[in-house]
């Protein structure tokens, strides 16, 4: 993995889905109950997409890729460039008008975390970069998390809803 | 250019307020800060209104306070470091001679009786859509899930410790204590912070930031006016800002360093200070992590050192460097980047009792917002700036 190279300064659309800057939960004192680091293994029905997913016209191809198995991502084609799904344009060249390709599917560990709700059930969450370059929000499925770990996609094909990757370690 | 300050200080009820909508806890907060300053409404000539998540005010508040004949009139936005950029603006308009005494505001109504705070900024659903919903499927339904990651990074790179986090959640809730304003005041403990559940691992409910309903707002004029009103001035010496425009892909430094590293120097070069010269430290604390990053992009410890730096114990009272005296949004208020520039004011006027700072003749603040992608620096002092 590189670090702090100066990379493309241009502004391209932001993955958040918030934007205040902050956060946040309530704020109880006086709560003891210490949760145990979690790996996937145990992570029991919260490990899939809480609610179906259904398409909304901007990305049929991620989703019609996802359905066989088949990890297909913005690129952008004068620039060879490729993106996160959610992208909507090119910084490099400026236009808005990216093809759908089909990436390799293995990428690398970047980061992790495990969110929990309020119920107890938890869920490992990753930011993986693809071979290709770019970054991806996405579940991650492995018991020893760590910055650089292979990882390559494995596609969940829900009874409702559209199918969609996750990542797993890549030499398991 | 004209010196400036800030006369003024209006905050209103924090916390779990309810009943006033944002718009009139924003009017609450400009009629207060004018009466601290011991000036009339009809003595402001612009008004800087901050952006809000929940149904803030526009520029239309300029006629629910009554207010004629502005010389400047606007709505910013830069998230959490809106504050810094209203005050640095009003700053420069009044430098400028465009206009003369401005009041700057926030206000935020985002807590709900009967609901969790933390469903204030929560996204729920039965269903999910396109590619952006999918990422809120898989478990991304808060801003907490990215600074999570964010702080994991830095964990990687430099061995960074959830207990150097806790560290600064102790030390922010010590200062709390001394606070009237602040919403938590019970001293923790490490243990406290450890113990505390999981909000999204790394990350601990005690090192994430409260949620407040409220409005604050400071009135800024030029030094020399800021002399002959009601309170000590509190004199701007410098600000900056920096967006870095990160990408999330390959090469990023997401979660190693942030807009800090550009908006500090410049604020501190436009101040004529370096950090040596700092006395405390009010920094945008939305998460634990927030501090330890912003201390290092500063220059208060090298990069990566931010955590032995924090376990130190420099941070807390009787530290070598305090910071988040008043309790922060950690432990204080959470009014977004006015939290950490109102107990900058509180600070350089003495008024701080007991938990005023040994020296305060130069104060940082920091404002900082999205996913670290925006961060604004101010640099103020109960000192008059010596001109060039």
């Amino acid at each position: 993995m590189t670090e702090r190279s100066e990379g493309i300064k241009k502004h391209g659309p932001v993955v958040t889905p918030s934007d205040e800057g902050g956060p946040m939960t309530e704020r109880s004192e006086g709560i003891k109950k210490h949760a145990p680091v979690v790996t996937p293994s145990d992570t029991g029905g919260f490990m899939t997409a809480a609610g179906p997913i259904r398409r909304d016209g901007r990305g049929d191809p991620f989703f019609d890729g996802a359905a066989e198995d088949r990890l297909v991502v913005p690129r952008c084609a004068s620039c060879e460039r490729w993106f996160a799904p959610d992208a909507t344009g090119c910084p490099g060249c400026g236009t808005d008008d990216l093809t759908w390709a089909e990436a390799t599917g293995e990428a690398m560990l970047v980061s992790w975390a495990v969110t929990h709700s309020r119920t107890g059930e938890t869920a490992p969450l990753a930011l993986v970069e693809l071979a290709e370059g770019p970054w991806m929000y996405t579940r991650l499925e492995t018991d020893s998390p760590r910055a650089g770990l292979p990882l390559r996609a494995r596609f969940v094909h829900p009874d409702e809803g559209e199918s969609y990757p996750v990542f797993e370690e890549r030499d398991r | 250019m004209t010196g400036t300050a800030i006369a003024g200080l209006g905050t209103t009820e924090l916390g779990k307020v309810y009943g006033r909508s944002p718009r009139r806890l924003a009017a609450d907060a400009v009629r207060a800060a004018a009466d601290d300053a011991g000036l009339a409404l009809s003595d402001l000539d612009g008004l800087i209104v901050s952006h809000g998540l929940s149904g803030s005010p526009g520029i239309d508040l300029a006629g629910v306070l009554g207010l004629r004949d502005l010389r400047l009139l606007t709505q910013m936005n830069s998230y959490g470091a809106t504050a810094i950029g209203m005050v640095s603006h009003a700053a420069a308009m009044i430098g400028s001679g465009a206009a003369s005494a401005v009041a700057c505001v926030f206000a935020d109504a985002p807590l709900r009786p009967e609901r969790s705070s933390g469903s204030a900024y929560h996204r729920e659903a039965a269903e999910w859509h396109g590619v952006g919903g999918l990422q809120a499927a898989l478990g991304f339904r808060s801003v907490n899930a990215f600074y999570a990651l964010a702080a994991r990074r830095h964990m990687e790179r430099y061995g960074t410790t959830s207990e150097q986090l806790g560290a600064i959640a102790v030390a922010t809730r010590a200062w709390a204590v001394g606070n009237p304003l602040a919403q938590m005041r019970e001293p923790i403990s490490l243990r406290d912070h450890q113990e505390s559940r999981w909000v999204v691992e790394p990350l601990h409910l005690l090192d994430c930031c409260l949620v407040s309903n409220g409005g604050v707002a400071v009135i800024v004029t030029s030094a020399e006016r800021a002399r002959d009103l009601a309170q000590p001035p509190v004199h701007v010496w410098g600000w900056g800002q920096g967006h870095p425009g990160r990408r999330m892909e390959r090469g990023s430094d997401f979660g190693l360093a942030t807009g800090a590293a550009l908006s500090g120097p410049a604020a501190m070069k436009m101040a004529g200070i370096t950090t040596a010269d700092v006395d405390s430290c009010q920094i945008y604390d939305c998460y634990t992590f927030t501090v330890l990053v912003t201390l290092e992009d500063y220059g208060f410890c090298a990069k990566g050192e931010g955590g032995p730096f924090a376990a130190s114990g420099a941070l807390g009272p009787g530290g070598t460097l305090p910071v988040n005296t008043g309790g922060g949004q950690l432990s204080g208020y959470y009014m977004w980047g006015m939290t950490p520039l109102s107990e900058a004011v509180i600070q350089a006027r003495g008024h701080g009792g007991e938990r005023q700072a040994p020296r305060n003749d130069v104060i940082l603040v920091s404002g900082n917002g999205g996913i670290l992608d925006h961060h604004a620096t101010l640099v103020v002092s109960p000192h008059a700036k010596e001109g060039p």
